[in-house]
């Protein structure tokens, strides 16, 4: 056959050619905006995360000349610089650094001015105490080298920020080129903005001897091994391109059967059948591929302009071609199978039964009396329909059921991982604690404002604290601290006391001592997990050698699981601190071991909430403190229920005693603290009574970043999940919704032949759907609350109705699960119903213009 | 005469619901050239059967179907399509036009199919018998259920085959269409000596055939000629 004739046909087949082009079209358009969404998703954390922790930086110490030639080839590298060092100055590395160096090194010039000349110098605070605090422009005699001499100090560098804790020597005292003509040390300072392949600069430092450095500083890489950065998310390209191939195929079967039956009974070949496929299928692809591509970039570039100027998220628009150009074959390899299995499949089957016409519809179908029509109400003649109840609207409600419950879930785990994502990702940051201990002050939401306004501060979480009417015991502030856990509020569940206003009695047993996870050590690490739980006392248990030097944070129980005085567990960031007192044993710690006013469980102590009212707790077990559970610089003397804690607001005026400020990568520490400090003493002059500890919780990175990835990898994989979902459900209901359709048209038909109008056969049609899906939204609906239930009831399952109305009222919510939920809901019902709305609609308003005789005939 | 067909013991049988049917019981048969055969019989012994294992469009059981001295059964799936392209014409009850082709198209898609043009003159004379000169570039939906049958007859004709085979061809028509067609099959059988074998049920269309075979039981039972 004509190649020109196969095209003519597939024109004319107008319908089944526009569907074919349609589904393929929009195959080719998920793949790229997926794709789009992945690309720019990933290019745009990326950035952001260099803008939050920095770049990549390394530094090589007496780096032969090929690594820095190879550095300098290398394109991941963004920026070189040299630094010079010289003999010390005052006992302190002195030397000179170029200005991209000085870029690289975060050196800020807090005052003054570099040193150009001959004789100048610039020094950081330290250097400057022991050279006896110079002015500016002030001549000082220095020590260099045995030698005394003057030098002229010309600024105030800023103190050397954490990164450089791990390195050489490097100056804190600046001099000019001129002075370090001749340095005893030379280092090279790269950075780069994505992390560098630096096996090649290894193998070459290696090979030459060198003395090197390689120090990584505040990057992490949540991509590397992730489903986001792999091939792993073809999978679900995969998978809706055979979905949506099958489907196109089932639905162009009937057409296909009878043409391929009736071209071989005229004595086609069936390689005439394949060839004609095949040709088909290149001229869908060809038409199909342009549209879809175009049509996927530009509603992603649409999309990630509305996110980045509604929702305020700098979102770049970019792609991995490679993954692209892969997912673009992948599906039309599928396409290409597909049509051309089609093509033989159909030339192989039998040309009588495929001939045979059948009508099985019209023998089932009987007459509807149109009385029954304007007898019924509204929802009751739906219901009563035998066409409400048939297979086609069954399954659409079942369907719909589903889909509901599982997008509600997946909704939810987005918004949560996402979530967790940020959360774990905060804690790689470093953070400034501020403690306001003066009881008649705090601060209000402006002040907390200005604070999160300070440059290099990138998030502030406020809380409040209880204070207490009794000394309880040692540990920091003798306040309590919420541990919480570095996921989501179902993996916290820390109780320590029990409080008889609001929150139920604790429920004994051994749901209070799972071992959640290990940091720094993979949970399927079962070696490890047989080796710990095997112990009735830790203390006997060798956690050094085990782990040999390597460094880590265990979360674990304290003690045993049998011991049932002790009650708090989760991730409640404990760390492994040596203390002697770990080898007693713990079943005989019944009170505080060096407290006079010691507790005891069961005893109760009256604690003020930040309200101005009182609150009762109830002693629930004791806690080894100082040893196990690390705090801020100690202890926390109290442990008190998450949702407890959660039902604390700020006092009456509004005020907040407890700030946790997380840095800005270039923060330097004792920057911010004076930024802080003079922040405070700006907004509150009378303030004097507070504490402020800096934090690092770098140093479990890998943990946290462990998190992270996989918090981002559970978000990003619902979300697909749910596209995935929503395809596929999309589908299933069109497929369903075509079937009914022809049911729709022969009732219509027949109604309008009884006289019915047009306008009462639609509105009929549009109500029976609107009933059978608002009924299913419900059901599903039902089901989805009743899962999420179970999941609320984890977490606020110790409180009472007034305190689970606060928990979803209350503004101090931490981690708003409940609104995750309702958001999951609304998002969910919203999805569903605009499906429905666009399926259902479409083939009605073409039923509505054809006239009786060929509804009823079809 | 020549023999253009000849069928020798044909079986067939079918499985349904865990038995067997058998459709056709041993059929045997002589197709000559240039007659008007038409296969009697009441619905369900075997008439449509018969004729897709003459056409090929079905394999039997048993037995075997000779064109042209050709075992229909022993070619391969391409040379049996060929045979079909060149050899066959069929006519079915429900016209079977493709609806995304024009009258003139559906007509030239055997051809197309042989990769040939064909005679167009004798394409131009098809028209004109069958009165759809004017209709050509029609699409069937724009046909009446006689132009389409007349259709169908065109397209069976096009490749000027050695038998034509019509399953019910007035089946779907009204008694006046229906006559009309028959009249056209009538006319190609004595213009053209077109041979032509025709399954029906309907009196009026037996009336124009010149020999009659009778069936029952998937069985041929009687032959009778009547011209």
């Amino acid at each position: 056959m004509k190649a020109a004739l196969i095209l003519r046909m597939m024109r004319r087949r107008k319908k089944e050619t526009q569907m074919r082009l349609v589904s393929l079209s929009a195959l080719y358009a998920f793949c790229t905006l997926l794709l789009f969404f992945q690309g720019s998703f990933m290019a745009s954390e990326t950035e952001r995360r260099y803008e939050t922790y920095g770049a990549w930086t390394g530094a090589v110490y007496d780096a032969p000349k090929d690594a820095e030639e190879l550095l300098q080839s290398n394109e991941t590298i963004d920026v070189l610089g040299h630094i010079r060092i010289t003999e010390p100055v005052e006992n302190f590395p002195a030397g000179s650094m170029d200005n991209a160096a000085l870029d690289l090194s975060r050196i800020r010039v807090e005052r003054g001015r570099l040193p150009t000349a001959h004789g100048e110098f610039a020094a950081e605070r330290y250097a400057l105490a022991a050279l006896g605090n110079p002015v500016i422009g002030e001549t000082v005699l220095i020590h260099q080298n045995g030698k005394e001499r003057e030098m002229k100090f010309c600024g105030i560098l800023t103190p050397w920020t954490q990164n450089w804790k791990t390195s050489g020597p490097l100056p804190v005292i600046l001099l000019s080129e001129t002075e370090t003509a001749d340095p005893s040390t030379e280092i090279l300072l790269w950075s780069a903005q994505t992390q560098p392949f630096m096996d090649d600069l290894y193998d070459i430092l290696d090979s030459s001897g060198g003395n090197y450095v390689y120090n990584e500083f505040g990057q992490t890489n949540p991509f590397q091994g992730s489903f986001l950065d792999s091939y792993e998310i073809l999978i679900p390209i995969a998978v809706v391109a055979l979905l949506v191939t099958l489907y196109a195929l089932f639905a162009i079967l009937p057409g296909l059967r009878f043409r391929f039956s009736l071209l071989r009974s005229l004595g086609a070949s069936p390689w005439n059948g394949a060839a004609m496929m095949a040709l088909e299928a290149a001229a869908l692809f060809l038409a199909s591929l342009p549209l879809g591509l175009l049509g996927g970039a530009t509603v992603a570039a649409v999309s990630l302009f509305a996110a980045t100027h509604w929702l305020t998220m700098p979102l770049r628009f970019s792609v991995d071609i490679e993954l692209l150009s892969s997912a673009l074959v992948l599906v039309t390899i599928m396409h290409f199978v597909e049509q051309i299995t089609a093509g033989l499949w159909f030339s192989q089957t039998s040309m009588t039964a495929s001939l045979r016409r059948e009508n099985a519809f019209l023998r089932e179908g009987t007459l509807p009396k149109l009385t029954h029509i304007r007898k019924l109400g509204f929802v009751g003649r739906c219901l009563r329909r035998r066409s409400f109840w048939h297979r086609e609207s069954l399954l659409r409600s079942g369907l719909c059921i589903v889909v509901v419950v599982a997008l509600s879930i997946n909704f939810a785990t987005i918004i949560r991982g996402r979530n967790g994502y940020r959360h774990a990702e905060n804690s790689m940051l470093y953070s400034y604690y501020l403690n306001i201990h003066d009881t008649k002050n705090g601060l209000n939401d402006t002040e907390i404002n200005e604070l999160r306004s300070i440059d290099g501060i990138v998030d502030v979480e406020v809380r409040s604290i209880l204070r207490y009417q009794e000394t309880i015991g040692y540990g920091w502030d003798y306040k309590p601290i919420l541990l919480r856990s570095s996921k989501f509020a179902d993996d916290t569940y820390i109780t320590g006391l029990r409080n008889h206003s609001g929150i139920k009695d604790l429920p004994a047993g051994e749901d209070y001592f799972p071992v959640r996870s290990i940091r720094g050590i993979p949970e399927e690490n079962e070696e490890f997990l047989q080796a710990f739980t095997s112990h009735s006392n830790e203390s006997q248990f060798d956690i050094e050698s085990f782990f040999a030097g390597e460094s880590c944070i265990l979360i674990l129980p304290p003690y045993k699981k049998d011991f049932s005085s002790l009650a708090f567990t989760g991730e409640i960031g404990l760390s492994f601190v040596q203390d002697e007192n770990l080898d007693e044993d713990p079943s005989s710690i019944t009170t505080y071991p060096d407290d006079e006013n010691a507790l005891h469980p069961g005893d109760t102590l009256v604690v003020e909430t930040p309200d101005g009212k009182t609150a009762q707790l109830s002693v629930a077990s004791i806690l080894r403190t100082a040893a196990v559970v690390n705090g801020f610089g100690g202890s926390a003397g109290i442990l008190v229920s998450e949702a407890f804690w959660n039902r604390i607001e700020p006092d009456a005026a509004g005020l907040y005693n407890d700030v946790l400020l997380t840095s800005h990568r270039d923060a330097d520490f004792k920057h911010v603290d004076w930024l802080v400090e003079d922040a405070l003493q700006r907004m509150i002059p009378e303030l004097h009574d507070f504490s402020s500890v800096v934090c690092q919780y770098n140093n479990n990175r890998i943990g946290f970043e462990d998190d992270a990835r996989r918090e981002l990898d559970t978000a990003v994989r619902a979300g697909v999940y749910s596209a995935v979902l929503l395809i596929l459900y999309t589908l299933l209901i069109i497929a369903v919704s075509i079937a009914a359709a022809e049911r729709l048209r022969y009732r219509t038909g027949i109604y309008l032949a009884l006289g019915a109008t047009r306008r009462q056969s639609l509105y009929e049609a549009i109500a029976e759907s609107s009933v059978g899906v608002i009924v299913s939204i419900a059901v599903g609906g039902i089901l989805a609350i009743g899962f999420f239930a179970i999941e609320l009831w984890k977490t606020y399952r110790f409180l009472d109705w007034e305190g689970l109305v606060e928990a979803f009222c209350g503004r101090n919510m931490i981690y708003g699960s409940n609104l995750i939920y309702l958001a999951a809901a609304a998002a969910t019902v919203t999805v569903v119903l605009l499906i429905h709305l666009i399926v259902d609609t479409l083939p009605l308003w073409k039923i509505h213009r054809e006239s009786s005789a060929d509804l009823w005939r079809s | 005469m020549a023999t253009v067909l000849k069928a020798e013991n044909l079986h067939k049988d079918y499985p349904n619901h865990g038995e067997t049917v058998q459709a056709l019981r041993g059929v045997d048969m002589t197709i000559e050239e240039g007659r008007f055969y038409a296969i009697v019989g009441r619905s369900g012994c075997g008439k449509s059967t018969l004729l897709h294992l003459l056409g090929g469009f079905d394999s039997p059981t048993s037995g075997r179907v000779l064109l042209d001295d050709e075992d229909l059964f022993q070619l391969s799936d391409v040379a049996q399509a060929a045979l079909r392209r060149r050899k066959l014409g069929f006519v079915f009850q429900a016209y079977q036009l493709l609806p995304e082709l024009s009258a003139e198209e559906n007509v030239r898609l055997p051809l197309w199919l042989d990769k040939g043009s064909g005679d167009e003159q004798w394409i131009d004379a098809l028209f004109d018998q069958l009165g759809l000169s004017k209709k050509r570039m029609r699409f069937p939906s724009e046909l009446s259920g006689g132009e389409q049958q007349r259709v169908a007859i065109a397209r069976a004709l096009v490749a000027k085959p050695r038998l034509l085979l019509a399953d019910e061809p007035t089946g779907n028509l009204d008694r006046g269409n229906g006559q009309a067609v028959m009249a056209l099959l009538k006319q190609m059988n004595v213009s053209f000596r077109q041979t032509i074998l025709l399954v029906t049920h309907d009196s009026d269309a037996v009336s124009y055939a010149d020999t009659v075979l009778k069936m029952e039981d998937g069985r041929i039972t009687s032959k009778e000629v009547l011209q």
